[in-house]
């Protein structure tokens, strides 16, 4: 019963002192010991399915305690470097399996409370969102040259770095500022489920997930297949994203509920094609449009036909 | 309290006070430490030799990653990369206003530097044992691989006015040495320092910082005159 590291003075003499120490034993110290260790190495999968399996009852009867519990990892003040530690605290399988879970819809679990509790990460939405960034401006870069060079016009095709730089502003943008609406909206209907702000920040990073290899796929120059991609890959994260937000929500008016479920999917679509029309060039109608070069070196002959 | 009374006066006068002495770490060679630190007095051409020199053999380990001194982690200096980000930097920017795709100086050099330390930051974040100018240091050391295929890119570029499928697929491979180099060099120095289960989620962006380096290198053309 005595934590043998504790050196505790026993004096015969007083009795309240007797009674505060064995008061003491009895106290949750010993238990914030064990959660703090940073021995993630063995820890993390018995932690992991401690908590998890905590979760539903505490979440119905008592979320407070849930909050203590939770609140109890992260004690660091927030200029040290050990609290943003706390917020890369993963393991690789854990990253995997998260990834994975993001892209396979399924009914019954719920993405955020079975994978991203207790431990939300920033390692994989601020990674997958840069992989993304790059898939999109590398596989632009390659449809542009492949539609290009099928049309056999005669220009001499330079690739445009400056994809990186928008397709980083609007990937960054969707990644962080989706999850601060969706959390405020959240937190305005008071919903039960408290999802916390780095939560969602996680649930959306890694339902980018799926744009990746779509992106790299994206560079073959068939507009069918790139529609078929896009929307198999809205349809599988759009509904993970649904799935995960719809218990947040339920407890709200009906017309709420929908009208928040439907944006959250819209949203992800309107991504998805906001890519294909502006990196990958896809044409809206049947035939392929004539593919523009990235310089106006036509521009001059162009202008001599107006006059 | 014991009752005996001491006179402290008698105690005072018979200790001798003699404090002088030197201050000496036992086993360690005292005269020498002196001439180590004062370099202040030296010739301007043998500072910056030993400089170069030390750059230079750091240069050499990151060729021969496999002969692995550990020289490289601690000593670092950041003179290397400086002079590698620079020189990729200057071959990589666009021309002109004729060649409006290509990245500017500072988009390079902001990217290389910017994307050391980021990549850097992540394995300290995951629980890392490196120092932080370990990490950028050893980082932008093997950037010099991948210098070099630029370097050898240039000079195919340049050697032939009109480009070919050949000429392309042997600037294609020479890229793809480089980055495997690179990577492997910088995981060779690096990979030790982090537990197992998080070594992939450390040396993935690594792998991801010289992949848009030689995405970078490879993409560089002529610009249309």
């Amino acid at each position: 019963m005595a934590d043998p590291g504790r050196q505790t003075v026993v004096d015969v003499a007083s009795q309240e002192k007797g009674d505060q120490i064995s008061s003491d034993d009895l106290q949750f110290h010993d238990f914030s010991g064990a959660t703090l260790s940073d021995g993630g190495g063995g820890l993390p999968g018995d932690r992991t399915s401690r908590m998890s399996s905590d979760d539903e009852p505490l979440l119905d009867a008592d979320s407070d305690q849930a909050e203590l519990l939770g609140g109890q990892k992260k004690q660091s003040p927030f200029w040290t470097f050990e609290y943003y530690q706390d917020f890369f605290d993963v393991d690789t399988y854990q990253v995997l399996h998260r990834i994975l879970g993001s892209m396979l819809p399924r009914p019954g679990k719920n993405f955020l409370l079975t994978h991203v509790r207790p431990n939300p990460d920033i390692y994989g939405p601020f990674w997958v969102c840069l992989t993304l960034v790059f898939t999109t401006a590398i596989s632009g870069n390659l449809a542009n040259y492949f539609s290009l060079a099928s049309s056999g016009s005669e220009y001499h095709w330079v690739y445009d770095f400056h994809k990186v730089t928008l397709a980083a502003a609007a990937i960054f943008s969707y990644a962080w500022l989706i999850p601060t609406a969706l959390w405020g909206f959240l937190w305005w209907r008071n919903s039960q489920l408290h999802f916390t702000f780095l939560e969602i920040i996680c649930v959306y990073g890694y339902s980018l997930s799926i744009y990746v290899p779509i992106s790299v796929l994206w560079a073959i120059p068939v507009p069918a297949v790139q529609w078929a991609l896009g929307l198999v890959g809205m349809l599988l994260s759009g509904s993970v994203l649904v799935l995960t937000f719809w218990p947040a929500v339920r407890d709200d008016e009906r017309k709420v509920t929908y009208l928040t479920l439907v944006l959250i999917f819209i949203l992800h679509g309107l991504l998805a094609v906001g890519f294909m029309l502006y990196f990958f060039s896809v044409p809206l109608h049947g035939s392929p449009v004539t593919p523009q070069p990235h310089r106006t070196t036509i521009a001059p002959a162009v202008s001599t036909k107006h006059i | 309290m014991a009752a005996t009374s001491v006179d402290v006066s008698d105690v005072t006068d018979q200790v001798p006070l003699d404090v002088e002495g030197d201050i000496t770490v036992p086993g360690a060679p005292p005269e020498e430490d002196e001439e180590d630190f004062s370099t202040l007095d030296e010739p301007v051409k043998e500072t910056i030799l030993r400089d170069l020199k030390a750059v230079g053999k750091k240069f050499v380990h990151v060729l021969n990653p496999l002969k692995g001194s550990r020289s490289l982690l601690r000593e670092w200096d950041l003179w290397g990369p400086l002079v590698l980000c620079v020189m990729v930097a200057l071959l990589l920017q666009g021309d002109n206003a004729a060649d409006t795709g290509a990245p500017q100086f500072a988009e390079v050099f902001v990217i290389l530097w910017v994307g050391a330390v980021v990549v850097t930051l992540n394995s300290q974040l995951l629980g890392g044992q490196l120092s932080f100018f370990q990490s950028v240091c050893v980082l932008g050391y093997c950037v010099l691989p991948l210098s070099i295929a630029l370097i050898v890119c240039r000079i195919i570029l340049a050697a032939s006015a009109t480009q070919t499928i050949v000429l392309f697929a042997i600037r294609f491979v020479t890229v793809l040495l480089g980055f495997a180099w690179s990577t492997f060099a910088a995981m060779a120095f690096l990979g030790d320092s982090q537990p197992v289960n998080r070594k992939a989620l450390a040396v993935y962006p690594i792998f991801l910082f010289y992949f848009i380096i030689s995405w970078m290198i490879i993409s560089h053309t002529h610009s249309d005159t």
